[in-house]
């Protein structure tokens, strides 16, 4: 039931109707978000959100880098989830030069994914439940988020954009420690999950407020592309782990959970289970590890490892080139999408031959959602405003680009 | 439907729309000509299923033609094919809008009339969206130079000209 106040009728007089600009300075509009609201009293009657704030043209830049360089700017799109940009992008260079990776480096990728998904959810709930006033909710999940952060600096030395990821491969194999890390936050994570579930799932306030709020439904979503846990929240089981699967996510067992209503609190629990979905595929995945190499053998492509420098005069001019004027994609264009923590993330690259992209078009997940909310705010109650934008999980830095 | 078969019928229709096809990596490309475009995107969604406009973007060409590409890349919920719809269009030149098949759309259309300058015809309300509103030009043209912002308090310095080094088109 849509908790869109329909006793107000909007007074016909625009003289009484007052405009509020939310943002782009406000605590709860997860960055630089401004939403232009036509209030009627405490009932809003228009909305349209301006973006832009945080656009810094890094798809422009990725024009002037190679194709080496680019990894750096892209994860920092999605700020939660780098792993997810830079694999859409690894995998579209990949794809167009027809590079295998190996095995043992499309099971760490995955592994790094699914932590990567599990924190991006957390921090969600963790904000989210903030703006409800219930900030114990937020140190739990930041807490558990520290684990995560802590297992991608084990991995890559850097605790949000790992940036390890090579056109081949990966930059480094996982440490000694890893294992037993991971799997004592997996061993860990269900209570710190279980708790949270307690907390939340049956919460009288909780529910109160996210029950009927910002639906969006499944003709809203065909209209404006909405993809990830909001169409999923609609009851469409589209993901792209599933329909177009890429690291070898075929080879695993893993539910897509739905749910029919399409308001917030559905997408809530959509995107608690999907935390629990990436608990058994990490599971899984550590159980497939096996030792092997973690970047293709393509001189053409990966470096050379640093051993063979001494000895070959082979290995030093790849060296060379690759370092210098990096590695040519033939010419084409290509689609490539993932599944990020928000939706379908795609990266659609053309390639003139060059060392560097012609043109890189992030198709982010955010921007669509960020969009329909002209369509789902009005009706609602200002206070009911912060909980619409919170459901949608936007990421402004992946919106603006 | 099978992409092949999409385009079968298509062509068997209306043999003038389309300029030319090519399939590559398993993706679909087909290019139209501006009387085709409107009803060849509407027809494919109502009859032919593809009703989610996943995305819209452009790319610009100064060699050997200079002319941006308009790209719609279109979405099958049912069985999941893709369809990529281009369209050549003239630099700073006008498009119809698709608003009225797909209200998402015209966030899209607003970013590329921002970073292309491409107008689109029909659109409601076509403003900047990412750049600021009194920004001039269009940052995602091929002759846009890329240039770093001079810093106040550090006169004499010389800003750098990153782009300097890109612009870099191979001849045929």
């Amino acid at each position: 039931m849509s908790k869109k106040n329909r006793e107000f009728q909007p007074s016909q007089n625009s003289e009484e109707l007052m405009e509020l600009h939310l943002g782009p300075q406000h605590p709860s509009t997860h960055g630089v978000l401004c939403i232009k609201l036509k209030l009627d009293g405490e009932l809003v009657v228009g909305a349209e959100p301006v973006i832009g704030y945080l656009h810094t043209g890094v798809e422009k830049e990725c024009e002037t880098r190679t194709y080496t360089q680019v990894f750096t700017l892209v994860d920092r799109l999605d700020y939660l989830s780098g792993p997810a940009e830079e694999q859409a992008f690894a995998a579209a260079v990949e794809r167009l030069m027809g590079i295998e990776v190996p095995e043992r480096a499309e099971i760490i990728r995955l592994i790094l994914l699914e932590l990567a998904r599990i924190g991006s959810h957390l921090l969600w709930v963790g904000t989210s439940a903030l703006e409800l006033n219930m900030s114990s909710i937020y140190m739990y999940c930041f807490a558990a988020r520290e684990k995560i952060l802590d297992l991608l600096e084990e991995i890559s030395g850097a605790r949000m954009f790992p940036s390890c990821w090579r056109i081949g491969g990966l930059s480094r194999d996982l440490t000694e420690n890893f294992d037993a890390q991971i799997r004592q936050f997996l061993k860990e994570f269900p209570a710190v999950w279980k708790d949270l579930d307690n907390l939340l799932t049956n919460n009288y306030v909780w529910c109160e407020r996210l029950i009927g709020v910002a639906v969006i439904d499944k003709q809203l979503c065909e209209q404006y592309m909405c993809t990830g846990p909001v169409i999923r929240g609609a009851g469409i089981p589209y993901d792209i782990r599933k329909v177009y699967p890429y690291l070898g996510y075929q080879n695993y067992q893993f539910d897509v959970p739905t749910q029919m209503e399409g308001d917030s609190y559905s997408r809530y629990l959509v995107r608690m289970q999907e935390m629990l979905e990436s608990i058994s595929l990490i599971e899984q995945a550590l159980g497939k590890l096996k030792p092997g190499p973690i970047i293709c053998d393509n001189r053409k492509v990966a470096l050379p490892p640093r051993h063979e420098l001494a000895r070959s005069m082979e290995a030093v001019i790849h060296q060379f080139k690759l370092i210098s004027e990096g590695l040519h994609p033939p010419i084409g264009e290509l689609y490539q999408a993932v599944e990020s923590a928000r939706g379908e993330l795609g990266y659609y690259l053309v390639s003139d031959g060059s060392n560097r992209p012609y043109r890189l078009r992030v198709r982010s997940p955010s921007f669509p959602h960020i969009d329909v909310l002209r369509k789902v705010l009005p009706g609602h109650l200002l206070s009911d405003i912060v909980v619409a934008i919170a459901s949608v999980d936007p990421i402004l830095g992946d919106v603006d680009r | 439907m099978s992409t092949e078969s999409t385009l079968d019928t298509l062509r068997a229709e209306n043999r003038d729309w389309i300029v030319s096809d090519e399939s590559f990596l398993g993706e679909t490309t087909l290019e139209i000509n501006l009387d085709g475009l409107k009803p060849c995107l509407s027809r494919l969604k109502d009859d032919f299923g593809y009703k989610v406009l996943m995305d819209l973007t452009a790319v610009d060409y100064l060699h050997p033609k200079a002319t941006t590409k308009i790209v719609y890349w279109l979405h099958n919920p049912a069985d999941f094919h893709r369809l990529r719809i281009v369209f050549f269009a003239e630099r700073g030149g006008s498009v119809p809008s698709v608003t009225d098949l797909w209200e998402g759309a015209g966030a899209y259309e607003r970013e590329v009339y921002d970073l292309f300058g491409i107008t689109f015809h029909g659109h409601p309300n076509l403003t900047r969206i990412l750049m600021p509103d009194d920004w001039q030009g269009h940052p995602l043209l091929r002759d846009y130079r890329l240039t770093e912002e001079s810093v106040e308090f550090k006169h004499g310095v010389k800003p750098k000209v990153p782009s300097e080094i890109i612009p870099y088109v191979k001849k045929k």
